[in-house]
């Protein structure tokens, strides 16, 4: 919005020709990460403030005995916060006509409003039940499904039509197979198996933010390649028309997450919750699907794959078999029934999720 | 009709586990209904193994010593899931099955939670026993341990057996119970320097047991006390207005002396 208003102002008068700056899509990245960080920064008091005068804690309130070690009582629904400044930011300086941007907003919205649902029903019910994992699966699915259908149809497609229904993998250069229609599945399993890992490693505090902002990071650096003409020729990639644009909504997303990390580090003054997780997971799904990188995820976003694959082999594989591989699950549950502190397993985890981002990173030349 | 059989045979099941699970959630309740005795009875041999482990848990939590020997069988029978070895140890345990030749055998089985528990009804059971003491040690450490020159500095895991950490842990407490001599404890002083803080405190807890009981000098307590680990990768936070919210909480729990006076009042 404002990008449009200023670029519209520099066209006007001599005096004002720098607002061309404006038009750079690295500075506005620059200046959608600030606003988020710093609106994030601003409203996270009046807003923890807020949830708690609403009860959104938690766990019920009650005058008992609390556990002195726990943390019942924290507000929750922090997603909320992230969602909200991602989306200002981006309304402020993405090109709000382009269509990758239109469709992350539409990903911003829907999983926002699953994960509010959800925190909802756990807090009216003061259970952990929330909305069922079928019905999670069914919304997330159907996303999916309206996300294949915009992808793949020719006239809406933000991506040329030759490369839309083409399948990728990291550190090579042409796609793999032509999936045709058979592509619409394959993005609906990318969308709810990225958002339901983003959802099972939310269970310390800070830990699902970082891996998520640096996961995003690695994509905004594969968005702006392939949506600059020089870049996507010199490393080899195709060329997707405005996919420039996702780099400034990572940035904002980059943003939004260090400054709602400033409350959730540990010991956290709120959490994410569903809101958070499930859409944080549901719109790094969507990025990947947009800039054909759905594969990069699961080296960038690494831990998320580990923390998924160790829930489900615990309990689609060994305990109904009867026995248990890991000691607990997810993995972040495993490190610390080895004796490693919260603390320590959450630092632990961000040094890998940054290696990770950094080998991810590499696909970019190494190919 | 095969359709229908395979739906209403998932149907019963369904309803069956669910039976089963509601009955062990009273238990855990202390809620025991009168024909639980009558029902793990009845389900101890269930062809459906998750009802046939809740059988196995309510035998243990009632301590149902009549169903001692069926126990021991799903404990030494490997067809068996892994969960129904392990609760057998496990109930083994509550039950009181005070022969250390029960849980001896659970100590060479594949599963780690079944060694787990064995070794932990082997502390329970157990009573000084140099014999038992050599077993534990065999199965702890791959060379006896005045062969092994102090802990290792690269792959310290070589000189142990046993490479689950929790597995070593529960042994490390069987140890502590059944040592005799200066060389078990010297067994038991290995592990102070163990990777795994948990694995150092179970050492450390043997220790207190068995030298307790055996008996050592100032010096010898000096040198074993430097030589502990003391760094440790965990800690357990306490918020103070926590604390402080309790000890509120625990005032408004006590009735308040103006309370009989509204009860008189509302009787009148």
């Amino acid at each position: 919005m404002l990008y449009e208003f200023l670029t519209w102002l520099s066209e006007r008068s001599e005096s004002l020709s720098w607002m061309r700056l404006f038009g750079y899509i690295t500075f506005r990245a620059i200046l959608a990460a600030v606003t988020a960080f710093v609106m994030s920064l601003a409203l996270g008091s009046p807003f923890i403030r807020w949830l708690k005068r609403r009860k959104a804690t938690d766990l019920a309130w009650g005058y008992n005995l609390v556990n002195a070690q726990g943390k019942s009582g924290t507000p929750t629904m922090g997603g909320l916060l992230i969602l909200m400044t991602v989306l200002i930011a981006v309304i402020l300086w993405c090109e709000l006509t382009n269509r990758y941007i239109q469709i992350l907003i539409a990903s911003v919205l829907w999983f926002g409003s699953i994960g509010i649902c959800d925190d909802f029903l756990k807090l009216r019910d003061r259970s952990k039940a929330g909305l069922s994992d079928k019905k999670k699966i069914a919304l997330q699915g159907l996303f999916g499904l309206l996300l294949s259908i915009v992808y793949l149809h020719p006239g809406w497609s933000p991506a040329p039509v030759e490369v839309a229904d083409q399948l990728y993998l990291p550190f090579i250069k042409n796609p793999i197979a032509d999936l045709g229609l058979w592509y619409a599945p394959f993005i609906i399993f990318v969308i709810v198996a990225i958002s339901n890992s983003v959802n099972l490693a939310d269970g310390l505090d800070g830990l699902a933010i970082v891996p998520s902002f640096l996961v995003a990071a690695v994509f905004g650096a594969f968005s702006y390649v392939m949506g600059n003409t020089r870049w996507s020729e010199y490393l080899l990639f195709d060329y997707l028309s405005g996919s420039g644009e996702i780099l400034i909504f990572c940035s904002a997303f980059i943003g939004a997450g260090i400054g709602f990390l400033w409350y959730n580090a540990y010991p956290a003054q709120i959490f994410m919750g569903d809101t958070g997780s499930l859409a944080l997971g549901g719109i790094l799904g969507t990025i990947a699907v947009l800039i054909k990188q759905e594969f990069l995820f699961v080296i960038a976003g690494g831990v998320f794959v580990a923390e998924a694959a160790t829930v489900f082999l615990t309990k689609y594989v060994f305990v109904p078999r009867g026995r248990r591989l890991f000691f607990r699950a997810p993995l972040h549950h495993s490190l610390q029934y080895r004796g490693l502190a919260e603390t320590k397993v959450v630092v632990r985890l961000w040094i890998v999720s940054t290696i990770l981002a950094l080998i991810a990173a590499t696909a970019l030349k190494i190919r | 009709m095969f359709i229908i059989g395979f739906i209403r045979k998932s149907l019963k099941l369904r309803t069956e586990r669910q039976a089963a699970f509601l009955r062990l959630s009273r238990a855990r309740k202390r809620e025991w209904p009168d024909d639980t005795r009558k029902w793990v009875d009845s389900h101890l041999h269930d062809t459906d193994w998750e009802i046939r482990n809740v059988a196995v848990k309510l035998a243990g939590m009632g301590r149902m010593t009549e169903y001692t020997d069926e126990l021991v069988q799903f404990l030494e029978n490997r067809s068996q899931p892994g969960f129904i070895r392990r609760n057998s140890a496990a109930a083994l345990r509550e039950i009181g099955a005070c022969e250390p030749g029960v849980f001896l055998a659970g100590l060479d089985d594949p599963y780690w939670e079944v060694r787990t528990e064995s070794a932990f009804g082997l502390q329970c059971c157990g009573s000084p026993d140099p014999h038992l003491a050599r077993t534990l040690i065999a199965k702890l450490y791959r060379k006896p341990p005045d062969r092994l020159s102090g802990y290792p500095l690269l792959r310290p895991s070589r000189i142990y057996r046993e490479k689950n950490f929790e597995v070593r842990s529960a042994l490390l407490h069987a140890l502590g119970t059944a040592a005799t001599s200066e060389a078990d404890l010297r067994a038991i002083e290995i592990p102070m320097q163990d990777d795994i803080w948990k694995v150092r405190v179970a050492a450390l807890e043997a220790f207190v047991s068995a030298a307790g009981r055996l008996g050592l000098d100032q010096e010898r307590m000096a040198s074993v006390m430097s030589s502990i680990d003391l760094t440790c990768t965990e800690f357990i936070p306490t918020f103070p207005i926590r604390e402080t919210y309790n000890t509120l909480a625990k005032i408004s729990m006590t009735p308040s002396k103006s309370e009989p006076i509204r009860n008189q009042d509302n009787a009148l």
